[in-house]
Order: C-alpha cells, then structure tokens, then sequence
C-alpha cells in the first residue's frame, strides 16, 4: 500500500481546501486573505505532484501510476470536502445577511 | 428556445438525467459491483474457500473434464484461475444448443462439487446486457452510456461556480443540501466520471455507429472481427475427428510467452477436430491495453502458429480505454479505488434524481409517483443485489438450474420492492425501503461468516458500511409537512 502518496494527497488536498475561499473559512473558521490561501494552493499542488511522483516510482508505470493518482486525488479531495462540512460552523452562518443569502442562492445552479 | 446556452445545458442535463437515470443506477451499481467480478464469484462458492490455484494445472484439468464431458462443444472458453480466483470460469455449448456456464474445481476439473452460480458474472453481464434479450440490452446500454457522457459535459457547462464551490457542502437545507452533495460528488470524482463514461461508450461504439463496418465489410462482419483481432480466429473446421495434444506444454509455453501478465483466457475451437484451435489470451499484469497479447496453437499438434501483438494505433487506443474501463490491470488498491468511484458515480446519480423531485415540489408540482418510483430503484436496486448474495446463501445446493433461480431471485426482490415503493406514500417508502437495505446488507455481512478469507472480509466490510449508510437514510427520513424547506 502506498502509504506515504496517500498521506501527500491528502495532506494536498486540504491545503487545495484552505487555499478556497469557502474552504478556507470552514477549516479556520475566519475569512483567510487572498496570498496565504494563494500560498497554500501552490504547496497542495506542489504535495499532488509529490504524490504523483511517488505512485510512479511504486508502480513502475505512468499508466498505471496516473490513473491510481486520478482516482485517489478525486477520493482526498472529498475527504477533504468533509472536513470542511465537519469544521464548518453553522451558528456563525446563520446570521448571513437576508439579501447575500439571496444572492448566493440567485447565483447557484439551481433557482 | 432557451435564453443562453447554459440554461439550454442545464436542461439538457436535466431531462437526460430524468429519461435514463433510472438504467443509468442499475447499469452504474452493477458495473461497479463488477470491479470484483472474480472476488464475488469466490464470495459465492464457498467451497473453495481458503483454496489455491495453479493457472496452468487448473486449466489442465477444465480441459481435461471438458474433452470427456463436453466433446461435441463447438469452442471451449476457459478463464484462467489467478490469485483472485481460486477456479477456472468455463462457458460451453450443450447438444441442445444452451450455453453452460460453471466454475470448474481447480484440482478436478469437475463442476460437481461446486454449487451452481453465475457468481460476478450476472452483474458483469448485467452491466452492458440488462438482462434483457438480445440484441436489445447492449444498445440500450450504449445510448445510456452515451446519455451519461452528455449528462456530464452538461452538467460540467451548467455548474456556475466549479472551482468557488470545489469544498462546499451544506447539510440540514433541504434541495441546497442536495444540490451541494450533487455537484461535490460530480466535481470532485469527475476525472473518473468522465473516463468512466466515456470508455463505456466507446466500448459499445460499434452499436451505435454500426454504418462504417456496414459499408466496409458488407455481409460479411465476420471479416470486420478477423481483422480486429487477427490472432483471435479459429481455423474452419476439418470435418474429421481430430484428438488434442497434450494440453500441458501448450499452456506452460503460453505462459513463458506472456511473462508477468500471465495467461488470462483460453478458447479451444473445434476441440474433437482435426483442424482444433488453441487461443491463449494474456493477462494485464503490466498493461493497461485489453487483450493486446495473443497466442494461437494448432490444437492437434500444439504448435504455435501465431504470436500477436497488438500494435495498431487505433486499435491499441481503443484496447487502452476499454482496459481502463474493464480495470484487469488494476492492483488491489487501485480497484477499491474503482469501486468507491463507482459509487460516487452512483451517489451522483441517485442525488440528481431526489434534485429533480424536490425542485419540482418547491415549484408546487406533484412528484408523488415519480418519488414512489426513486425511492423503489434507489433503494430497490442495492435490495435487489443484496437479495443475489442471500439467495446464493439460501437456495439448497442441489436446486436444478439453481443459477438462474439466483438471477430470477434479483427481478422477484426487485419488483417487490417496486410495488411496496408505489404502494406507500414517498415519505414512508424511503423509510421502509432503507430499512429494509440495512436488513439485506447487514444479512449479507452475516453471510460472510467466519469471516476467515479477504474475500469474506471486504465482503462484510462493504456491506456493513452501506448498511449503515442505509441506516442513517432511514433515521433521517422526516414526513414531508416536517422537512426543512
């Protein structure tokens, strides 16, 4: 099992997370400013790439290597979706202002 | 006409999901559950629990069992036993013209002692057949496929904010609930969708876009599968009785040809002829491309006639999708991977369809029998399955054609499910339902017992974890006059 790729893209995976706007406030809780959320974008691709490299050098095959990458960054970024759901705290949302509620909702795929 | 093009995308996304998201679960569900076709076929003999396998010896010995029961068989379809599954998978032809289908004893060679089961396979065939009889399951198989592509690429152009909302889910809100586990299951797994999708429609191309071969190779489409697969022919019968040799040197040579990726299937044509065939079929040990190494002997005096391998761009392309559809390649951690992909795939689907119906009532149209129905096929479906494992548990070992009572058992759970989901009220029949899958699921895990081999354990493993997912369904279930808005 290639423990140490799955622990990069995971880690990567949360740190994609806190570089999101939404993602960011859900997992610190507070509003994250523009260049730590840029910062922490880069260094969770940089850590996917790791991970990439790592599967290449267990499986010995970039198809192979590519498509476990693929499947298993899909499977830690909705791990990390998760933890975003499960840090996020719903009282502070609650009291969103009536019309950016709105707005939000007016701007989601669905009416 | 739709104001712009991504309201015409959205309703597009719409009603292909509506018309074909109902086959699309069956068909995703299944393929998903085929990802461990051999892992389930073991799961179903449990009689050959704990046993291994010798490809090349077990093969020996299904040949062997076929020359004395099965000589007036037209071809022989053996696949290999391996590490996943301690049995070789036959498929023969009787007198009467029925094909049989049996795992064989690896020491034997023999059915006998082996409980009749089509095991993975029914969900295998199942996948792209639909159980329904040819020639109609395939194609409507492949306009799904094709429908689930279109699905995707609309689903891509009608998601507003893909990267703003990549870590967004907001439980406890009702249609924004939905709508959020929609997209996050869609976005975050979407490479594996894509593919996925695509594949399987590619895989069944020739179905829905038959006029090339038509006008390349007309009235003769037997021709258009020679020069697909060259080496995979069989020489026209002889006419006179003819006797095999030996088996064994055959099988080692075919062996030491394929190396690491190791003998996968073998087919011997016109077995009690003089002009009989051997094909043996490499496996995916270092490969992603699908049957690309392929060994043709003379049956009657074991000399190999042909060593091919495929090397046509297009064609390699094509073995290159198909494989990363069929996943023989994969290594164990990257086929759980396929399979917890498939049911996200699954999750994506049956999340849209509940979207549909909750949007619609929030417009205050009815959706009561439409919700009837999702509740019967997106609950129905894993009770259905469940009920495939329970009656291979339940059925007396001895039951003629015990098969395909095992099969019918899967359409009488289905069905039932069906009409207790029409009979009941929406709010009720999600309930009912998902209680009824924990019950199924958690017998199946009850099934796996002693819970001994890796088999029996992923077995359990997975149904104990659907059935809890099954029981947090059913405990959040809320009449409709309560549920939040």
């Amino acid at each position: 099992m290639p423990v140490l790729p799955i622990l990069c893209e995971l880690a990567g995976a949360l740190l994609l997370a806190a570089g999101n706007e939404r993602g960011s406030r859900a997992l610190l809780r507070r509003p994250v400013p523009l260049a730590p959320r840029r910062l922490a974008r880069l260094t969770g691709f940089a850590l996917l790439a790791i991970a990439l490299w790592g599967l290449i050098r267990d499986e010995s095959n970039l198809l192979f290597a590519l498509t476990t990458w693929t499947l298993s960054c899909g499977s830690a970024l909705l791990a990390a979706a998760l933890a975003c759901t499960l840090r996020d705290n719903p009282p502070a949302r609650t009291h969103t202002h009536g019309r950016t509620r709105a707005r939000q909702n007016a701007t989601d795929t669905v009416p | 006409m739709k104001p712009t093009f991504r309201a015409a995308m959205t309703w597009l996304h719409d009603w292909t999901g509506i018309l074909t998201g109902w086959v699309l679960l069956a068909i995703v569900l299944s393929g998903t559950l085929s990802v461990f076709r051999p892992e389930i076929t073991a799961w179903m003999h449990p009689e050959l629990a704990g046993r291994t396998a010798d490809p090349v010896q077990a093969s020996v010995a299904a040949i062997d069992w076929l020359h004395t029961h099965a000589p007036q068989s037209p071809a022989w379809y053996l696949t290999a036993a391996g590490p996943r599954a301690p049995f070789t998978w036959a498929v023969w032809q009787q007198q009467d013209g029925q094909f049989v289908q049996r795992a064989l004893d690896p020491s034997s060679g023999a059915p006998d002692t082996i409980r009749d089961t089509l095991g993975g396979e029914f969900f295998y065939r199942f996948h792209f057949e639909l159980q329904i009889p040819y020639p109609f399951g395939r194609p409507l198989a492949a306009i799904a496929a094709l429908a689930l592509v279109l699905a995707l690429v609309t689903g891509i152009v009608a998601h507003r904010r893909f990267f703003t909302d990549f870590f967004t889910f907001r439980p406890r809100k009702g249609q924004r609930s939905w709508l959020d586990a929609h997209n996050l299951l869609g976005v975050t797994v979407l490479p594996f969708h894509l593919i996925i999708a695509f594949s399987g429609a590619v895989t069944l191309a020739t179905l829905l876009l038959p006029w090339g071969i038509i006008a390349a190779y007309p009235g003769a489409p037997a021709q258009f599968e020679d020069d697909l697969s060259p080496a995979m022919s069989a020489r026209p019968a002889a006419g006179t009785p003819g006797t095999l040799a030996p088996i064994e040197p055959i099988l080692r040579d075919a062996a030491r040809h394929f190396g690491a990726d190791g003998i996968a299937q073998i087919y011997v044509y016109n077995p009690a002829d003089a002009a009989a065939t051997i094909i043996a079929i490499g496996g995916n040990g270092t490969h992603v491309g699908f049957n690309t190494h392929v060994l043709r002997f003379d049956g009657t005096t074991g000399r190999l006639l042909a060593d091919y391998r495929e090397h046509r761009p297009l064609i390699s392309a094509s073995a290159a999708l198909y494989g990363l559809h069929v996943a023989r390649f994969a290594p164990l951690p990257t086929r759980w991977l396929y399979f917890i992909c498939g049911l996200l795939l699954a999750a994506v689907i049956a999340s849209g369809l509940r979207l549909r119906t909750l949007r619609r009532r929030r417009q205050g149209k009815s959706t009561e029998v439409v919700e009837r129905l999702n509740a019967g096929m997106i609950a129905g479906t894993p009770i259905a399955f469940a009920g495939y494992f329970l009656a291979n548990r339940l059925l007396p070992t001895t039951l003629p054609d015990r098969a395909g009572h095992e099969v019918q058992a899967v359409f009488i759970v289905w069905g039932l499910m069906l009409l207790l989901a029409i009979a009941l009220p929406s709010a009720r029949s999600w309930r009912v339902l998902s209680c009824m899958a924990t019950l199924a699921l958690a017998s199946v895990a009850a099934f796996s017992a002693p819970w001994l081999t890796g088999v029996a354990q992923g077995t359990a493993a997975v149904a104990i974890l659907l059935a809890a997912g099954f029981a947090y369904a059913a405990s959040r279930r809320q009449a409709p006059a309560n549920r939040a808005p």
